[in-house]
């Protein structure tokens, strides 16, 4: 499969999976999304990680399906004893994991914006 | 034209080679000058005037002066005048630089009788149209320049018209009449004769002449005006013939025609063959009037079919051309959007002729609080296409605000996302048969947009409110609105649900 949305990067040392999504998670290409997801879990599932990073930086939107999916993914973490972080870098994601309480269930990181060199 | 009229004059400095010209093209019935010199020749044509020859047919070799110069000194006075240069046998160098320089075409020598015939009489034919192509433009821009032929609108109701017209070709066939007759009733006629050339520009002015006649008499029934110009295209200029088949002259007539009663507070409307019409209350949204009929010149019925609307809650109309719709969907933004570039005068590509106007019902309405940004009605089907649906939002809000943050951007561009994909999935249980309607207005302080969506959806009886605050771990099917809540400004439902009204801070 050439995937379109995910790439997967396993960190034994710091025992997590880390995932760079390439896309915004909309309600269009949520099923890409997961079909990709599926895979990389089959292939990652019995390896010895407890955090999965979700690398969201070059996101822009997620819709109310997307945040869905979301909470599908935090909800298999649990059952199999793991947690997911997300990084994030647009200010609207991050209002929008505020007020539907992912944050509380998930860690999201915030990132900083760089000033401009002058 | 017979020969008699056309002249050549004939160049060389070899006698013999001079006279067979000379009477070659005499036997042909040709008006014949020589001269045996690059600067005879050029005396000969100051003297009579380039415009009085018809082709030239030089020698290339030829002392002191060649042909070719001979050509270059024609070309710089007189663009169209053919000429034809004669050499000597395989000189490809020379031929090309002939034909380069401006020659219509060469003949070497011996030069053959029915050779030199042929390549005159092309010449000559060539150098006339030219010349005619050449006339014809300046009688088109001299037309184009008349102002009052396209656009006519009465002084004493200019000041309710807000109109916009940009031709995109020198000529062509939209126009505008303004009008008010004895009884003090406005007519407003937006055309669109096929065709973007002379023959639409004059058929045009016929059709306005004769509705502004019938008009300017009084008492004027506008379907009666507009059947009569239906049965002109129709049955006097797109005539088939039943024994030779089509004509391929083929004339329709796209028009707006609006008779408003400002005492009655009414508005008759005949759609034929144009988009459709919106209408703007006083809060400033939309609501397009879902009314249209054939072009004139396709439309068989006698008399054509008028509704009537009733303006009385209304501050203005809308009209426009196909120019506007197609041009803004070329450049991705929405129609009104590109409305107001356009009326900003920012460069914009244009696909055909532009025209539309609002038109403000009466004095005493106060200004509305929005006007229109985005108005769109989508199919339920469409929710497949949300993604292509809002990226024409984007490119709209881009264009009309540039200081807006990416972040602000997206938060409005996911409340729009989710209000419609709410009203097209359950509102039109995303049928194709069912439409939605979705406006985006700017407020008069430019600082807030509001955005409305309508669905045609039965509505629902629970307490929304409730629902939104109670989203759950688990997800919750009304987290779209949740989103839209949180989000914006001023959000409400109305009609039971079925419409979504929220307002939206730019400057957040």
């Amino acid at each position: 499969m050439n995937p379109l949305m995910l790439s997967a990067a396993f960190e034994p040392k710091k025992q997590s999976l880390k995932l760079k999504m390439r896309r915004n998670l909309l309600s269009t290409n949520k099923d890409t999304f997961v079909a990709e997801f599926n895979a990389i879990w089959q292939q990652h599932r019995d390896l010895d990680w407890n955090q999965l990073i979700l690398d969201m930086n070059l996101t822009k939107m997620v819709d109310s399906i997307g945040l869905n999916v979301l909470q599908g993914m935090i909800s298999l973490l649990r059952e199999n004893g793991r947690q997911l972080t997300i990084l994030v870098s647009s200010p609207s994601i991050r209002k929008v994991f505020a007020f539907t309480r992912i944050d509380q269930k998930a860690t999201v990181i915030m990132r900083e914006k760089r000033p401009r060199k002058e | 034209m017979s020969n008699s009229s056309k002249t050549v004059l004939a160049v060389d400095d070899d006698s013999y080679g001079l006279t067979f010209f000379k009477v070659s093209l005499a036997r042909q019935g040709y008006h014949v000058y020589t001269a045996s010199s690059a600067g005879e020749a050029t005396a000969l044509l100051s003297e009579h005037g380039l415009d009085s020859f018809h082709c030239v047919l030089t020698d290339f070799r030829m002392p002191r002066i060649t042909g070719l110069d001979l050509l270059q000194w024609i070309h710089e006075r007189d663009p169209h005048l053919s000429t034809i240069i004669v050499t000597a046998q395989d000189n490809t160098a020379l031929v090309k630089d002939s034909l380069r320089g401006g020659a219509v075409d060469f003949l070497e020598k011996p030069v053959d009788f029915n050779r030199l015939l042929h390549s005159v009489e092309q010449g000559v034919q060539k150098t006339i149209r030219l010349r005619k192509e050449e006339q014809d433009q300046i009688g088109i821009r001299d037309i184009a320049s008349i102002k009052g032929l396209f656009v006519s609108v009465s002084s004493r109701v200019s000041s309710r018209l807000l109109y916009y017209f940009r031709p995109l070709h020198e000529l062509g066939g939209d126009f505008l009449q303004v009008m008010e007759d004895r009884c003090g009733k406005i007519f407003i006629i937006l055309g669109d004769v096929s065709g973007h050339d002379v023959k639409a520009a004059f058929l045009s002015a016929y059709l306005q002449g004769v509705l502004r006649g019938i008009v300017e008499q009084g008492d004027c029934d506008i379907r009666k005006a507009l059947s009569l110009c239906n049965d002109i295209v129709r049955k006097e200029w797109s005539v088939s013939n039943s024994r030779q088949g089509l004509s391929g002259e083929y004339i329709s007539l796209s028009v707006i025609a609006l008779e408003i009663d400002t005492r009655n507070a009414t508005c008759r409307l005949i759609n034929a063959g144009m988009p459709r019409v919106n209408l703007v209350d006083r809060h400033g949204f939309m609501s397009r009037i879902d009314y249209s009929d054939e072009p004139l010149g396709w439309n068989e019925k006698n008399p054509l079919k008028t509704t009537t609307l009733d303006i009385r809650d209304y501050h203005s109309i809308r009209l426009s051309t196909d120019g506007l719709i197609d041009s803004s969907e070329s450049s991705g933004v929405d129609t009104f959007t590109y409305a107001r570039m356009l009326l900003r005068e920012e460069t914009v590509s244009m696909l055909d002729d532009v025209m539309f106007l609002s038109f403000r019902f009466s004095d005493q309405m106060s200004v509305p609080s929005h006007q229109p940004l985005i108005y769109e009605q989508y199919r339920g089907d469409e929710i497949f296409d949300i993604d292509r649906l809002q990226d024409v939002w984007r490119r709209s809000l881009l264009v009309s605000f540039a200081e807006l943050s990416e972040d602000r951007l997206y938060d409005f561009l996911l409340c729009c996302r989710e209000a419609v994909i709410n009203a097209l999935v359950h509102g039109c249980d995303s049928s194709p048969e069912k439409v939605a309607s979705f406006q985006v207005s700017i407020s008069q302080d430019l600082k807030s947009l509001r955005v409305r969506i309508d669905d045609p959806g039965k509505g629902h009886s629970f307490d929304i409110e409730k629902r939104i605050q109670q989203l759950s771990e688990n997800g919750s099917t009304h987290l779209g609105l949740g989103l839209i809540k949180n989000l914006s400004d001023n959000f409400a439902t109305e009609n039971n649900g079925t419409t979504l009204v929220f307002d939206f801070s730019l400057a957040k």
